[in-house]
């Protein structure tokens, strides 16, 4: 017994498509349930990015915006969709493709040819800057050399985040977009109250990121669209994308906010959506200190910093005076419970 | 548990350690006293007040508690009792509060175990506390009492319910909860209607016997659930309003256990005896997975942390009470929760991140489909979360952690 009102009735054995009504439906999409046909899955799919895009303003005409290429399936399938979007509805925005080679053998310079390839594909210019020629000669291998398998993560967030700057200011570009999904945005904010990161909280779902202490404003296209309905798109397109994980351990934190997502869409699939919702409505009231933090620029490397030196200089003294590890307290990045209650989250079960 | 007899109680290094909470060995004394102060502290305004003129005893205020006789509800009772039995005592029999007591009897919704079921436990609970409280046991049915209100909510609810069967029912007025509920496909939906129903009545209640206060009973550990629970069914906007002590429907809500973690409650009824009365509806928590309620999911999650962290929990509800109260003065309140809201069409949103169109064809630009949220109709305002929970989202596929292609296509390609 369905037990629905007529006009939510959806056919019980659809021999077609549940929007069309006319093609045969090819998969049951993963946000709703329908089960639809590719047409309408890379229409919805696309409008809703375009949607997305659109009642947040996020480009003008004339602008010029790199897209953060990393050669998996999220900033491919962003590419692509851009490069779509910018043609069908004319928004007139000139995309370039921005890459970070950390020095990761057998993913980086794996997922580098990809991209290379995507550059024909697209017909988008592609820039890569690289942690080696950025910070003193470091790569991220030899970085994990020196400092073991732990707090990876923490460097490679400041790293990388500065060397997308870099790279954009390069090109003379103020917007970057990133790949981040709906399961990233979600997941952010379940860490984000299980951390109690109130400084996070109200902001990690916004669409557009604009930090005092960087120069380059960030922008998340893909913040409603399922990571499972990006694997879809990417298989139906035959995207040209590269699949392996960063070789490098992910926090601990995160794996368990990750499992709490995906059986919270397992038991009501609209959970990802709901949650982000949820924290787009956060507010927390803030304190007119923190926002008048007086703005310089890096002693070291010139980046603009709130500090007297900014946090990927700090790392790279760290490194360069070879200590094992380099404890950033008070840093942002650093989770506030220590290293060993995180690696015993691990083990947790649900 | 057993302990060490010989270890001591680490507050009045006296008597044997009974219980260890927090990494805190403590004596029987000791850990009643620590958690009666944890809810004395939430508590601190219902002291014994004199009119400074007169020295007379004021009237104490009325205050209501809502007893769902889970460990929790009646460990606050008990607390509640106790000052009762001080203040008298101190005072020459006057007291800072009059309590009376609510519970929302379900079962006539759900089955109970022998011997279990609250009418006989609330029959035993009033022999035993007659000179400290009123008891007064509402049935969950009486929420369909006032035929008008019945018929509001199910007109409301069209969306989750077969229409025309319990509209006929309830001119009638022979309309059940159960009726209501077995409509709803949606285990974490079911859940959801019928918390609200008993809140409305709790409320209603505490309108009834002019009681100025409600006393929630939930814990540290419940609360911290609720937040997760609120975010997850895209309720996050009510989280300050709901889940803070402050004032609601004129009415001023405490939850004087925010400070105590579920364990901690489970062992004080246990060392004081009244585990007797804990009364609770035989419901198994499925085992697998999709046919869990996202509260049965968040369950399972925070008695994992809590075990091993308990400052998770407490991190979660302290970060849930800095959040800012947005919907408090909001200009609306949804019709079917009651709860504030300012975005009268949160549909919009979802339409235009959830797409219903199909593929433009051939002849015609963009078809729109019929099936969507709109509807032509003048609808009252329904919240984001009450839009959601009326979806009635319930698919029968089980879904993989690692999005992997292989997985996805397995899962949801058709053949
Ligand atoms: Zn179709
Ligand atoms: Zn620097
Ligand atoms: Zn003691
Ligand atoms: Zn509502």
């Amino acid at each position: 017994m369905s037990g629905r009102s007529t006009e939510s009735i959806r056919p019980l054995s659809s021999a077609t498509c549940e929007l069309c009504h006319i093609r045969k439906p090819s998969l049951r999409r993963p946000k709703t349930g329908q089960k639809i046909c590719q047409p309408c899955f890379f229409h919805v799919f696309e409008t809703e990015i375009h949607n997305t895009i659109t009642s947040a303003n996020l480009f003008f005409r004339g602008e010029r915006v790199a897209i953060g290429a990393s050669g998996g399936k999220d900033s491919t399938v962003l590419a692509h969709v851009l490069k779509v979007l910018n043609e069908r509805y004319d928004y007139g925005v000139g995309f370039v493709l921005l890459s970070i080679d950390e020095g990761i053998k057998g993913y980086r310079d794996d997922s580098l040819k990809t991209v290379k390839r995507n550059k024909d594909q697209y017909a988008m210019p592609l820039e890569i800057v690289s942690y080696k020629e950025l910070y003193d000669d470091w790569s991220m291998d030899d970085i994990v050399a020196q400092i073991g398998n732990r707090n990876n993560c923490t460097y490679c967030g400041v790293f990388r985040r500065q060397a997308l700057d870099r790279g954009a200011q390069k090109l003379g570009i103020k917007h970057v977009v990133t790949g981040h999904n709906a399961d990233d945005m979600a997941e952010t904010v379940l860490m984000n109250l299980l951390r109690g990161d109130t400084a996070r909280l109200d902001r990690c779902t916004e669409i557009v990121t604009q930090s005092t202490d960087s120069p380059v404003k960030r922008s998340k296209p893909l913040k409603y669209a399922y990571e499972k309905e990006i694997v879809l798109y990417a298989h139906y397109k035959k995207l040209d994308y590269f699949s392996t994980e960063c070789v490098y351990s992910p926090e601990a934190f995160r794996g368990t906010a990750r499992a709490l997502i995906k059986n919270l869409e397992t038991v009501r699939p609209s959970a990802i959506i709901d949650i982000i919702r949820s924290g787009e409505t956060f507010t927390l009231e803030r304190k007119r200190g923190t926002v008048a933090t007086k703005l310089g620029t890096c002693e070291r490397c010139g980046y603009i910093s709130s500090n007297r030196i900014c946090k990927a200089c700090v790392l790279l003294e760290g490194l360069n005076a070879g200590r094992a590890a380099v404890q950033v307290n008070g840093s942002e990045y650093e989770p506030h419970e220590g290293a060993a209650l995180h690696k015993r989250l691990e083990h947790l079960s649900f | 548990m057993t302990l060490d007899p010989k270890l001591s109680c680490r507050r009045c290094t006296n008597n044997a350690a009974v219980f260890i909470s927090r990494k805190e060995p403590f004596c029987r004394e000791c850990f009643v006293r620590f958690l009666r102060g944890k809810q004395r502290k939430q508590m601190a305004d219902y002291k014994v007040c004199y009119d400074p003129s007169t020295s007379a005893p004021q009237i104490p205020p009325k205050i209501l508690l809502a007893l769902s006789l889970s460990e929790s509800s009646l460990s606050l009772f008990e607390m509640l009792v106790s000052l009762l039995h001080e203040q008298r005592k101190m005072h020459r029999g006057n007291s800072g509060f009059e309590l009376f007591v609510v519970h929302v009897d379900q079962s006539n919704v759900y089955p109970y175990p022998a011997g279990m079921e609250p009418n006989t436990i609330l029959e035993n609970i009033r022999q035993n506390y007659h000179d400290t409280c009123t008891i007064t046991c509402t049935p969950v049915d009486d929420f369909f009492a006032d035929a008008r209100t019945g018929l509001q909510f199910i007109h409301d609810a069209s969306d989750i319910a077969e229409y025309s069967l319990l509209e006929d029912q309830a001119l009638d007025s022979k309309i059940t909860v159960s009726d209501l509920l077995t409509n709803i496909r949606d285990r974490t939906s079911k859940l959801d209607i019928l918390q609200i129903i008993r809140e409305t009545l709790i409320f209603k209640t505490a309108k009834e016997l002019e009681c100025t206060t409600i006393l929630w009973g939930d814990t540290m550990s419940r609360l911290a659930e609720k937040t997760l629970s609120l975010t997850a069914k895209g309720r996050g906007s009510v989280i300050p309003y709901l889940l803070s002590d402050g004032s609601r429907n004129d009415i001023h809500n405490i939850y004087p256990l925010r400070e105590v973690l579920r364990s901690e409650a489970e062992e004080y009824i246990n060392l004081l005896d009244i585990s007797k009365y804990v009364s609770k509806p035989s419901i198994k928590t499925p085992n697998v997975l999709r046919m869990m309620t996202i509260d049965d999911l968040l369950g399972n999650y925070f008695a994992d942390i809590e075990k091993g962290f308990p400052s998770i929990v407490s991190t979660v509800v302290r970060t849930a009470a800095k959040l800012t109260d947005t919907v408090a003065r909001a200009r609306y309140a949804c019709a079917l929760c009651g709860l504030p809201c300012d975005d009268e069409s949160p549909e919009r949103w979802l339409q235009d991140i959830t797409v219903n169109q199909s593929a433009p064809t051939a002849d015609s630009t963009c078809e729109q489909d019929s099936i969507g949220v709109v509807k032509d109709r003048q609808r009252p305002i329904i919240c984001y979360g009450c839009l959601i929970a009326t979806k009635g989202a319930s698919f029968p596929w089980i879904s993989t952690i690692a999005s992997s292609k292989e997985a996805v296509l397995d899962e949801y390609e058709l053949h």
